[in-house]
């Protein structure tokens, strides 16, 4: 009866832990769950929430930031306008040490590991600009982002923002560079 | 005997170092960098015409498809002093007949202002540049079955307006050639 036991919890909590896994994932599709052009409402449903736009159908701006809680984790969804379904999903950003991609990479991975990692890959290095808006911009000497492109499909690209080289955020985006590909 | 030995050996190998450097400072002139920028590699620069390269590399550029078939481009090897270069040229007006919109050679003697070229390593090349973005593109073997050992990392020119790139092309993380075009973009 015992042995029955042990046998049955842990076979529940492989499962389990296969399907956090799952929830955890980042992809060029999406982070878990939440999906690269999934609309409001399907977004609405997926986290028990009501979303009111501020800027989408409001005013002309076209896109906006929504702060959302996912999985306990705060998280930023980039929506943008959309003529039959409100508004989709145009990017989603984490800064959680929970996401990883498939491939182990996450918070913390620092910018030799990326490299490496995506040898057959599109990797697109960037420095950041400090005070992007300011009369005073200038290249960050400390913070740059490395887009992983989605060159199968030209449309979407995990960028993985660093401070020294190791990274602090990720968001699944369309990649600027295919924008006009499309 | 043990004594004497070792003092032989110490002037012995004191002569072979000696005899080493001797014949390294007699190379070291043959070993004369060429720089690579964003405008070329040594006086080879981008956007030349052909009657200036003509005129530099001391020959006459005959082209395949520019004014004969209709292509607007041609891809010729060349010499320039004593180094292969292959240089990449776009048709252009009548006058200037094509242009110089790229260079690509593997010899070690052409490197960046930093000490890049054949030879360095990938990550070194990717470090160089922290202010410029960069593609690090996967190469294909045969399209489109990508290669697991080449590579290219493209350096804008970011400091312009120009699309300009100095490619490092890489097999097994080291660079193999490198390349300065007018234009880069992922294909």
């Amino acid at each position: 009866m015992k042995k029955i036991f042990l046998v049955l919890l842990l076979v529940t909590m492989m499962t389990s832990t296969k399907a956090q896994n799952k929830d955890q994932v980042v992809s060029f599709e999406g982070i878990g769950a939440l999906k690269m052009g999934m609309s409001k409402a399907e977004l609405e449903k997926l986290l028990s929430i009501k979303i009111v736009l501020k800027h989408i159908y409001v005013d002309e701006v076209y896109v906006e930031d929504i702060p959302v809680k996912y999985m306990g984790v705060d998280m930023v969804i980039s929506l943008f306008r959309s003529e039959d379904k409100i508004a989709i999903i145009d990017g989603i950003s984490t800064t959680s040490p929970l996401f990883k991609t498939v491939d182990g990479i996450g918070i913390g991975t620092d910018q030799l590991t990326i490299i490496n990692k995506y040898e057959n890959q599109l990797l697109i290095i960037q420095p950041e600009y400090e005070n992007p808006e300011g009369p005073d911009v200038k290249l960050s000497k400390t913070n740059s982002t490395i887009t992983l492109a989605d060159i199968d499909n030209y449309h979407s690209g995990i960028v993985f923002s660093l401070v020294n080289k190791k990274v602090v955020a990720i968001k699944v985006t369309l990649t600027p560079e295919f924008r006009d590909r499309e | 005997m043990k004594k004497i030995l070792f003092p032989a050996f110490g002037l012995f190998a004191c002569i072979l170092l000696s005899c080493g450097n001797k014949t390294n400072n007699t190379a070291n002139p043959q070993n004369k960098d060429y720089p690579v920028s964003w405008a070329g590699i040594d006086s080879l620069k981008l956007d030349m015409t052909k009657a200036e390269l003509e005129k530099l590399l001391n020959t006459t550029l005959t082209f395949k498809h520019i004014k004969v078939d209709g292509g607007a481009a041609d891809t010729l090897p060349v010499q320039y002093k004593n180094m292969d270069f292959v240089i990449y040229l776009e048709e252009s007006d009548s006058e200037s007949v094509a242009t110089l919109k790229g260079i690509r050679t593997e010899n070690a003697s052409c490197k960046t202002a930093v000490g890049l070229g054949v030879g360095s390593d990938k990550i070194n090349v990717i470090d160089s540049y922290p202010e410029n973005k960069q593609y690090v593109a996967l190469e294909y073997e045969e399209y489109p079955v990508r290669s697991t050992t080449k590579s290219v990392v493209a350096v804008m020119d970011t400091a312009s307006t120009s699309l300009r790139a100095i490619q490092f092309h890489i097999i097994n993380k080291k660079v193999v050639g490198v390349e300065v075009n007018s234009y880069y973009e992922f294909y």
